[in-house]
């Protein structure tokens, strides 16, 4: 099950993602956190991977870098990298993949440095584990790195240790390492979580000129809608496993298709929310890979549910401006809104 | 100082690590932070990281010891009692902390927790009562009576903290401080939580502390705010005063810095404002926002440590030049035309 990817950027995808779901071993049977997610990435995108915890937005970033934690597999579905499925390499073959044509940044700039390397070290490890480049001269693409990333004094504090950095400075340090390789694509999985919002603003600028720079592709995966909708082109809303929804930032908040991106929207506490009204929460709470409900797995929760959500999974619905809703009610409500 | 202050903070302050050190290197958690919180009222502390928000609200209910000043509870002094004396005072003054998980004991089922803090304060109660009085919490807070045998590892986040607020609001207190009480959960549950908080505190007449780094979740939850920035309070007001008219560099920085779910083309966001953190707390002198600030480069603002000033009836900022953001950003453009020098 594909669908068309979107024309915002026409051109063969770097990244093509059909049907991937993702097994766990559950009580002696199996749950899957993914099933069936399909999405394309073009050179220079940037798309919002956006869900709720559970939602298996990590899980799908994970499996396209092939670092499911075992026991948990991909079990079926396809991640296409120039003709090449990364789901069938070898250990091997992944190797020189990861960190080289698609890198990672993780949320938590401090576990993911090593507190006794100096970070320097640490990038000067990164670029020679890719290339076949003497010390002197990843030493100094490394301070050109930092320089680019924009740390101040880059070649003063290249022997400096992740303690003596901010948590800004430090997620901008594992950003210089997951471009060392100039990779294109980039994963960055909730980078801004645990940073202040103002540094947090600062981060997402310098993504957006390494995007403008390096023609590299960002797959940014958040459950913040507002920082998604403020840097990328396209959106798709994960939710039980599935995409949900898909579309451009603008139409996506204008008018949601499926009933569960409305309702998230509704659910943020904004700046200009009326204060004296109380929150239009969502009631009951995302289900479990292991309890799904049978049909739509939203439609114990969603207001517009009727017969045909308990028993049927809906499929995509793809709409004009190449819209996607798997909704039962997606074309009727395209309708509506148009 | 009005009657209706349930909490007073009177220049208080907290310093850390200053033995064995020069005291000018300590850290300044909190530094002469001076305010009130209105019975049935909630007030908002809002911050970044480091910002001495939770070392703050951590003294309230004397979670910690201050360097100096005074916190007043419903009149009482709060650090000069005993720790007997004290202890009749903790049923009236409660916490929810950010972590839902961690802030549970994982060996311990609901009721057990729940009901923890009654067989301490109201040892009088016998089992059928206690049981009773958790059954009616778990209600209070919106979860089942069979919720009551669970594990923590078996409920949801969500549900966890409402497990937390129903142990904060065992002993029927007065005052609850909620530490970055939503941070951790998602959108969906947050919207919930927030709900709930509202709801009880309307029933109950409870006057909260919210503590919180979400300025859209701060403007929602509280009648009166508070900015801080380095131990200090930069700006203090009404929700109204705070976001209709900030004056303080720091506030307006923190709300350019939301992002917005408009489309970028719609967008401004005002980079003049945002500047890198560089300058080690004490190297700083003057003003302690200046390093970060568009007009941080005048003379005053790295000599004088600016007070938490009158800028409007009830509404009060630290800064030698308070002034609109728009303002701020034209005065900045000024001084850099007119080579006023930006020392780097």
């Amino acid at each position: 099950m594909t669908e068309a990817s979107l024309n915002a950027h026409p051109g063969e995808p770097v990244l093509d993602v059909r049907g991937l779901a993702v097994e766990f071993p559950y009580h002696g049977s199996t749950v899957r956190p993914v099933r069936g997610a399909s999405f394309a990435v073009n050179p220079r995108q940037r798309l919002g991977l956006v869900g709720e915890s559970g939602s298996g937005k990590s899980l799908t970033a994970l499996s396209l870098m092939r670092l499911i934690p075992p026991p948990g597999r991909i079990a079926a579905g396809q991640v296409l990298m120039g003709g090449v499925d990364l789901a069938q390499l070898s250990e091997r073959e992944m190797a020189r993949v990861r960190g080289g044509r698609i890198a990672l940044v993780g949320q938590d700039p401090m576990s993911s440095l090593n507190p006794v390397h100096s970070i320097g070290r640490q990038i000067v490890e990164a670029i020679r584990v890719h290339e076949n480049v003497s010390q002197r001269v990843a030493r100094a693409r490394a301070v050109d790195l930092l320089g680019q990333v924009g740390l101040p004094n880059p070649a003063r504090r290249f022997d400096s240790y992740p303690h003596q950095f901010s948590g800004g400075m430090r997620q901008r340090v594992m950003i210089a390492i997951a471009i060392s390789s100039s990779p294109e694509v980039l994963i960055a999985d909730e980078p801004t979580t645990a940073l202040d919002v103002t540094t947090q603003a600062r981060i997402m600028d310098l993504l957006s000129s390494l995007v403008e720079e390096r023609e590299m592709a960002v797959i940014l995966i958040t459950h913040d809608l507002g920082l998604a909708a403020s840097f990328c082109d396209e959106i798709q809303v994960m939710y039980a496993g599935r995409v949900v929804e898909r579309s451009r930032p603008g139409p996506l908040f204008a008018q949601p298709l499926h009933p569960y991106t409305e309702a998230l929207l509704d659910a943020i506490c904004r700046l200009d929310y009326d204060v004296g009204k109380p929150i239009a929460a969502i009631p009951g709470q995302p289900p479990l890979p292991q309890m799904l409900p049978s049909g739509c797995p939203f439609h114990t929760r969603c207001p517009h549910a009727f017969d045909r959500c308990s028993t049927e999974e809906p499929l995509a619905h793809v709409l004009r401006g190449g819209r996607m809703a798997e909704c039962h009610l997606a074309d009727e409500r395209a309708t509506a809104a148009a | 100082m009005s009657t209706d202050a349930l909490v007073v903070i009177d220049h208080l302050v907290r310093h850390f690590g200053h033995n064995g050190r020069r005291a000018d290197q300590a850290v300044r958690a909190v530094d002469d932070v001076s305010f009130e919180i209105r019975r049935g009222e909630t007030f908002g502390l809002v911050g970044e990281s480091g910002s001495g928000k939770s070392t703050l609200a951590r003294l309230l209910l004397r979670l910690d010891t201050p360097t100096a000043g005074r916190v007043l509870f419903d009149g009482e002094d709060v650090f000069s009692m005993s720790s007997r004396e004290h202890r009749r005072l903790r049923p009236r003054m409660q916490m929810v902390f950010q972590d839902p998980f961690a802030s549970l004991n994982r060996r311990k089922t609901v009721e057990q927790t729940i009901a923890f803090p009654l067989r301490i304060h109201q040892p009088q109660l016998d089992g059928a009562a206690r049981a009773a009085r958790v059954r009616e919490l778990l209600d209070l807070v919106g979860l089942r009576a069979t919720h009551a045998e669970a594990y923590p590892r078996q409920l949801s986040g969500g549900q966890c903290q409402r497990v937390s607020i129903a142990r904060a609001l065992a002993l029927g207190p007065e005052f609850v401080v909620l530490d970055e009480a939503v941070s951790a959960v998602d959108v969906s549950i947050q919207a919930q939580i927030l709900n709930l908080l509202r709801e009880l505190q309307e029933r109950l007449g409870l006057t909260y502390l919210f503590v919180s780094h979400d300025l859209a979740v701060v403007r929602y939850m509280s009648s009166s705010i508070g900015v801080m920035y380095h131990g200090r309070i930069v700006e203090l007001g009404s929700r109204e005063q705070l976001f209709s008219s900030p004056q303080h560099p720091c506030t307006h920085a923190l709300l350019a810095s939301i992002p917005s779910p408009e489309p970028p083309e719609e967008q401004e966001r005002d980079h003049v404002i945002v500047h890198e953190e560089l300058m080690s707390d004490s190297e700083v002198t003057g003003c302690r926002y200046h390093p970060r600030c568009p007009l941080g480069h005048r003379s005053r603002c790295h000599e004088i440590e600016p007070g938490l000033d009158p800028v409007g009836p009830g509404h009060r900022a630290a800064c030698h030049y308070p002034q609109s953001a728009e303002s701020l950003a034209r005065e900045a453009a000024l001084d850099a035309t007119s080579g006023v020098a930006v020392p780097s």
